[in-house]
């Protein structure tokens, strides 16, 4: 016991707990990749609560204790050091009470939700958002609702509120009697009103108030903006890991019940583990690492498989479902694999389809994938022709072809070239080249500036002349939007991109094993040269393509293409992470992958915009259909929470884009009481607001994008903060030690030795050594060797 | 003092030499040759553009900061044929063909220059054989030359980082960087900043991003305006001065174009007397504007760092040799540093509207201008110590490093204005950072003295020590009724000792208080009070190292050299907190 109490009251044994203490840290937070290794796959968080650490941070308080007991008497030089290593002692155990009580997560809260009451029906909801929808009212009466878009500072113009801004919502109503557009105003319900279809030339909506004499097209239907309380927080996978599996049955019939949470225990983070390489694409050899994680049913009453335990036995940090070709099959689907590779190692592999108009080009259209017929096709992709515009205006028989080689994008200087005797002139603006429609369809457009005495306006010129499309000038100050004007048949263009080869260029065909390549530098004429498959070719300096596999027939084939590290985005986080997961099946079992989801919503119609939301759904053998989903694990919030303003404060100038214009934001949010909703409390960044035992603070907002004007939502994090005051007191103790230590203590012996009391204080230290059983000096406290 | 002594000194003088004229020939050998100014440069006089201000990011800046803040994304810290910041940035946007085949992209990352070289080397050898076989005549004579001229380039590109927009539109290089910024560990980011600057200096950019009219009759949430933008969107009312304001920034672009200085400096005059009549309400003062003009024409006066350095060879000479001459011209010139310090820093915070210490540059600055303030303190508190001169010497040396850091690395240490990050705005911010930052230089000096005691045994020195401590040598009397250093006719080793130990007392209280208000803040700003955020942790590290050497202290035989040797660790470990975990380690503290 002795020996241990002199080895735990050595200041060797502190220097050496402090220099492992130094060591470890150091370990965890310079060298992340060591923690997050396969043995360990530990958080920040987890590594500074592994045993060794809690360990050593266990023996420095027992060392500090039984030393400062033993070694230090209690007087007043040396309370500094009593108070240095009672308050550090403190500290450690208010940590021990915060982290081993702390929840921390976050909750989206959405700022309302559209409350549609179709007569006759039950009410439905659906989150504003633009683009958000939802389709109601059954086979005879259908109804489509879409959220058009949504103005977070609408500006009410008239009534006794004029002046007043307020958060707007324009719902698209789609039904068989028409389409009108409902505006909906938070907080402002009696100015609704419609929007209907104008037939006067002008904005294409005009108020149905004007239009019809009635401020609404649709008396019985119901539209209100009500608040999207959030119920639950989701915990962050910062503190430990908390994955859960989400399911619930799936029914055409009805609206989805609720999701069903299954905590998953024992699944790793940072590294892939696949179970068969075969099930997933990636640039290097995967070894077979399968991992064995039993879900069971944590809520047996709710869980649609309440009997089944579903094994996960693949997890992908980073990966994203990709449809690829595989040799062979029965449709001619030409398709060729390369890989692309600097002399410094960066590598990259590419699948390009040529039938695909999508997948026909990759980096930016420098390498393209053409499938050629015959050899004279071939020879064609050698001749490259300049892109041309034939202008015709038929009533004064003008019809010329130019070649476009300047554009106004690149010379906003470029004069309009003047069509003499007409009153029109024109200059190209831009071109874009291989257009991907949604429909599929490819086309090409020249967009040219067309300006005649009376307006100007800009032409998209394609290709398919029945693609070809006038819009108003926006610098028109006539017209409001660049919205889609009459076609000018004044004059009329056609377009032809001409054929210039990427610099870049494999050719198939015309037979199945026919591979070749065109390589066509600036200001060069194209060069082409066969290439076999396994051949290496350089094709710009310090690159080299590589041809890993060619077929004209193949299948198709989807999985989840694991992203190599270095391609790796470190803002994504968990979100492109997926697990497989094994579901009973007839006789056997099938594997599913699920991607995972920052939060598992209720439906589409919840959808957060940017927010994924891709639920896996399975056929089971017994006919139902269940939904399953992966994200984190969720607690229930002591109160449903609502957000009822959003409102986002700017420097000079508003905001730019950039979070450096940004001065703060607040969340007016308000918690669902025994008396309703309480009154808004506003948390902004650096000032969190507590309700119920938990803490809410601003996390993330929702910032305007291209589609959306934002503000649509918000984030709280949420957590517990239990310990803190007790960690704070060990804090302002060890700092009081501190001063008292390094500032106090000599004041004190100085005045001791002014009053003569020098052989009072050698007393009290002989006693002290007396009683130390050491020869060592005691720290701090004690004085250095006593020189006083 | 034994020769051996003065060998050492002598040493440690010729390697600070060294150092200082090696930062010198590199700064030198890395800048680009410039050719002398054009005459249109010469005579034409933007002085009144100080008095402009142009709306960015949410700040009014004069258009000197706006310019210098654009062109940093362009050239780096190079300026383009010796012009100003301002005068390119015009001349960029009004006659961008002058720089098509201008070096003035800066490529900071030097792997990436190398890569680029390869792939340029590759397609000239492509265009010679291409030239070759199509018999273009003369050019077998002619390879020789081009390809000296090429060379000659390519070794300033690789000297200078300095390269032609149309050299990075070489398709092989086009490739090569569309390759490389795949790679988001390794190379996208630097591949960003090339893009970044392609897109900066494209003539559309500057032009859209030049918002030096104020918003008519508009709230100061209303973006201002570019000269093209204002005319559509200007009241009726108030058309005639935005129509002398566009007449006038027409009659700029077109003298401009035509190289005609005498149409440009009255053009410029009458802008600078027009824009802030448009919305005097919205204007900010033209002494600021002024000001901010003249701080970065100034460059930031991180030249000061060179009356740093006068004041460190004055101080050591007083220190090794005792010449009473020495120190109080050390000393003086070490306040004349202080004071311009002073003053450049006051500047920053009138020019900013705000404490600067929201950023590297401003941290770096602030810190040591912390220190030197705590020297002075120290200096009149130790006048009659054998410790004088030696706190006015450790601030002398780290301000002087601080302050060249920021010179010669505007690269890494940013030296724009520009807001805060909205987590910023918090009154924890003035009391967290200042307190870290503070123990950092208080870290930085006490290691310049350990480094002398270090140098001090090196020399032969005893093993000497004070007894009572740092801030206990200063205070406590011994029975002579003198403290330890004046009773006992100290040597050079207890007064090194006894200053580290000063410094340090004082960096252990300071770092641990730092850490502590640090977690106040973060407990209400992010939810928790301690992240296990690389920051945090090398702090506490950092921390762990203080106690280290407090308790290595009472233990061991040879103190004075314990501590030295501990205090220099932890002002390595600190400065790996500061420059490796801030530009390598993505964490909660990015960024400051």
């Amino acid at each position: 016991m002795k020996l241990l109490l002199d080895l735990f009251s050595s200041i060797w044994t502190g220097v050496v707990l402090l220099s492992l203490l130094f060591a470890y840290s150091a370990l965890g937070s310079a060298a992340p990749a060591f923690r997050q290794m396969r043995i360990f796959e530990m958080t920040e968080f987890e590594w500074f609560h592994f045993w060794p650490f809690n360990t050593l941070i266990a023996l420095i308080c027992l060392t500090m204790t039984v030393t400062t007991i033993r070694r230090i008497p209690l007087k007043p030089v040396n309370y500094g050091v009593w108070m240095i290593h009672t308050g550090i002692i403190t500290l450690a155990v208010g940590s021990v009470i915060y982290f081993s009580t702390k929840v921390e997560g976050d909750a989206p809260v959405v700022r309302r939700q559209v409350r549609i009451q179709l007569p006759g029906q039950a009410p439905a909801t659906l989150v504003a958002m633009p683009g958000n929808s939802i389709e109601l009212g059954g086979p005879e009466n259908p109804y489509r609702f879409r959220i058009a878009s949504i103005d977070p500072d609408w500006e009410i113009l008239s009534g006794e509120d004029r002046g007043k801004r307020a958060y707007s919502v324009s719902v698209l109503v789609q039904s068989t009697e028409g389409i009108f557009i409902r505006q909906l105003l938070a907080g402002y319900p009696q100015y609704t009103e419609d929007l209907v279809r104008s037939t006067e030339p002008g904005p294409p909506w005009t108020r149905a108030k004007k239009a019809l004499g009635e401020p609404l097209v649709d008396q019985g239907l119901e539209l209100s903006l009500v608040y999207g309380p959030q119920e639950w927080f989701y915990l962050s996978n910062d503190i430990s890991k908390n994955w859960a599996l989400y399911l619930r049955e799936f029914s055409e019939a009805g609206p989805p019940g609720p999701w069903v949470e299954r905590p998953i225990e024992g699944l790793p983070l940072y590294n892939d583990y696949v179970a068969d390489p075969a099930d997933v694409w990636s640039t290097s050899p995967e070894r077979a690492r399968p991992l064995h994680v039993e879900v069971p049913a944590a809520n047996a009453t709710d869980d649609p498989l309440a009997d089944v335990t579903i094994d996960v036995k693949s997890y992908l940090r980073y990966a994203v479902m990709e449809t690829r070709r595989q040799i062979g099959g029965e449709r001619f689907d030409p398709v060729v694999q390369v890989k692309l590779g600097t002399a410094k190692g960066h590598v990259e592999e590419l699948q390009l389809v040529a039938l695909d108009p999508r997948r026909r080009r990759a980096q930016g259209g420098w390498l393209v994938y053409e499938w050629v017929d015959s050899d004279q096709a071939f020879e064609k992709l050698l001749e490259p022709q300049e892109p041309t515009l034939r202008v015709r205006v038929p009533p004064a028989s003008v019809d010329i072809e130019v070649p476009i080689r300047t554009l106004s994008r690149d010379d906003p200087d470029l004069p309009f070239e003047t069509i003499e005797g007409t009153g029109y002139s024109w200059r190209v603006q831009n071109r874009h080249d291989g257009l991907v429609l949604p429909t599929g369809e490819v086309i090409s457009v020249a967009v040219i500036q067309i300006r005649t005495p009376d307006r100007s306006f800009t032409r998209w010129v394609s290709d398919d002349p029945t693609k070809t499309r006038d819009l108003a000038d926006v610098s028109d100050p006539a017209a409001e939007h660049p919205d889609a004007v009459e076609l000018d048949t004044g004059i009329v263009m056609e377009y032809s991109p001409g054929v210039r080869p990427a610099p870049v260029t494999i050719v198939g065909g015309p037979t199945e094993d026919d591979l070749r390549l065109i390589v066509a530098s600036f200001g060069e004429p194209p060069r082409s040269q066969t290439i076999a498959v396994g051949e290496s070719v350089s094709i710009a300096s310090q690159i080299t393509l590589t041809v890993l596999r060619h077929a004209a027939h193949t299948s198709v084939v989807t999985r989840p293409m694991i992203v190599p590290r270095n391609q790796r985005n470190r803002d994504a986080r968990a979100r492109l992470s997926m697990i497989q997961v094994e579901l009973p099946g007839a006789g056997e079992s099938r594997s599913h992958w699920l991607e995972y989801h920052d939060w598992p919503i209720l439906d589409s119609t919840h959808s957060l915009g940017r927010v994924v939301y891709r639920p896996l759904r399975v056929a089971l053998d017994d006919g139902r259909t269940v939904e399953l989903m992966f994200s984190r694990r969720r607690l229930r919030l002591p109160s449903p929470v609502a957000l009822d303003d959003f409102v986002m404060e700017t420097h000079v100038g508003g905001y730019t884009g950039q979070n450096l214009s940004i001065l703060n934001w607040t969340s007016h949010i308000r918690f669902q009481t025994d008396d309703g909703w309480c009154e808004p409390l506003a948390v902004s960044v650096n000032d969190p607001k507590a309700f119920g035992g938990l803490w809410y603070f601003q996390a993330q907002w929702d910032p305007p994008s291209e589609s959306s004007a934002g503000r649509n939502f918000t984030v709280l994090g949420v957590g517990s903060r239990h310990g803190v005051h007790v960690m704070l007191i060990g804090c302002c103790v060890a700092v009081a030690g501190m001063i008292w230590a390094f500032y106090v203590k000599p004041v004190l012996k100085r005045r001791c030795h002014q009053a003569g009391n020098t052989a009072v204080a050698l007393g009290h230290r002989r006693t002290a050594l007396r009683t130390a059983p050491a020869p060592e000096p005691a720290p701090v406290g004690a004085g250095e060797e006593g020189w006083s | 003092m034994t020769p051996r002594m003065l060998t050492v000194w002598i040493s440690a003088a010729m390697v600070v030499v060294l150092v200082v004229a090696w930062v010198l020939h590199r700064r030198a050998d890395a800048r680009p040759e410039l050719p002398a100014l054009s005459a249109f440069a010469q005579q034409v006089d933007l002085t009144p553009l100080d008095r402009i201000a142009v709306q960015q990011e949410g700040r009014l800046k004069s258009f000197a900061s706006y310019a210098s803040s654009m062109m940093h994304f362009v050239s780096g810290p190079h300026t383009i044929n010796g012009n100003t910041d301002t005068f390119t940035y015009l001349d960029l946007m009004l006659r961008p063909e002058a720089y098509d085949d201008a070096d003035a992209i800066f490529v900071k990352n030097k792997p990436i220059r190398s890569e680029i070289v390869a792939a340029l080397h590759r397609s000239l050898d492509e265009e010679l054989t291409t030239r070759r076989m199509d018999g273009t005549p003369g050019i077998d004579g002619g390879d020789v030359a081009v390809r000296g001229e090429f060379d000659r380039r390519m070794e300033r590109f690789r000297r200078t980082g300095m390269i032609s927009s149309a050299m990075l539109g070489d398709p092989h290089v086009t490739r090569l960087l569309d390759l490389m910024e795949r790679d988001l560990i390794r190379t996208a980011k630097a591949v960003g900043l090339i893009r970044t600057a392609l897109g900066v200096m494209h003539p559309a950019v500057l032009k859209e991003n030049l918002r030096i009219v104020p918003p008519p009759g508009g709230g100061v949430d209303d973006p201002w305006l570019t000269v093209e933008a204002i005319a559509s969107a200007t009241p009726a009312a108030e058309q005639g001065s935005v129509d002398a304001v566009v007449g006038t920034f027409g009659e700029l672009t077109e003298g401009w174009r035509q190289q005609d200085p005498q149409r440009v400096n009255d053009a410029v005059a009458r802008l600078a007397a027009l824009l802030p009549a448009v919305s005097p309400a919205h204007y900010p003062a033209t002494a600021r504007l002024g000001w901010e003009s003249w701080y970065f024409k100034a460059r930031n006066m991180t030249w000061v760092w060179v009356v740093y350095l006068l004041s460190v060879i004055l101080l050591v000479m007083a220190f090794v040799y005792r010449w009473p001459a020495a120190r109080w011209l050390g000393l003086g010139v070490f306040l004349a540093a202080f004071g311009l310090h002073t003053f450049a820093l006051a500047l920053r915070w009138y020019v900013s509207g705000r404490w600067p210490n929201a950023n590297m540059f401003e941290a770096v600055t602030t810190s040591a201008w912390f220190g030197a303030c705590l020297a002075l303190l120290l200096e009149v508190f130790v006048r009659r110590s054998p410790m004088q001169n030696l706190f006015a010497l450790a601030s002398g040396i780290a301000s002087m490093i601080a302050l060249m850091c920021v010179h010669f690395l505007p690269v890494y240490l940013n030296p724009n204005i520009s807001n805060k990050m909205p987590v910023l705005h918090d009154v924890w911010l003035y009391i967290h950072t200042n307190v870290i930052i503070f123990s950092y230089c208080l870290i930085a000096m006490a290691a310049v003295s350990a480094v002398t005691y270090v140098l001090y045994r090196l020399g032969g020195g005893r093993a000497d020590y004070v007894q009572a401590g740092g801030a206990g040598t200063l205070i406590q009397k011994g029975p002579s009724g003198k403290t330890q250093l004046a009773a006992e006719g100290s040597s050079a080793g207890q007064v090194l000792d006894g200053a580290t130990m000063v410094l340090m007392e004082l960096a252990f209280v300071m770092l641990w208080t730092g850490l502590v208000m640090g977690a106040i803040w973060a407990d209400h700003s992010w939810g928790r009070p301690w992240g296990w955020d690389p920051k945090e942790v090398f702090a506490l590290n950092t921390f762990i190292i203080l106690a280290l050497l407090v308790h290595v202290r009472l233990k061991v035989v040879d103190k004075g050299l314990w501590t030295a040797l501990l205090a220099i660790a932890g002002c390595a470990v600190m400065l790996f907190n500061w420059i490796f975990i801030n530009f390598v380690i993505v964490g909660l503290h990015s960024y400051a």
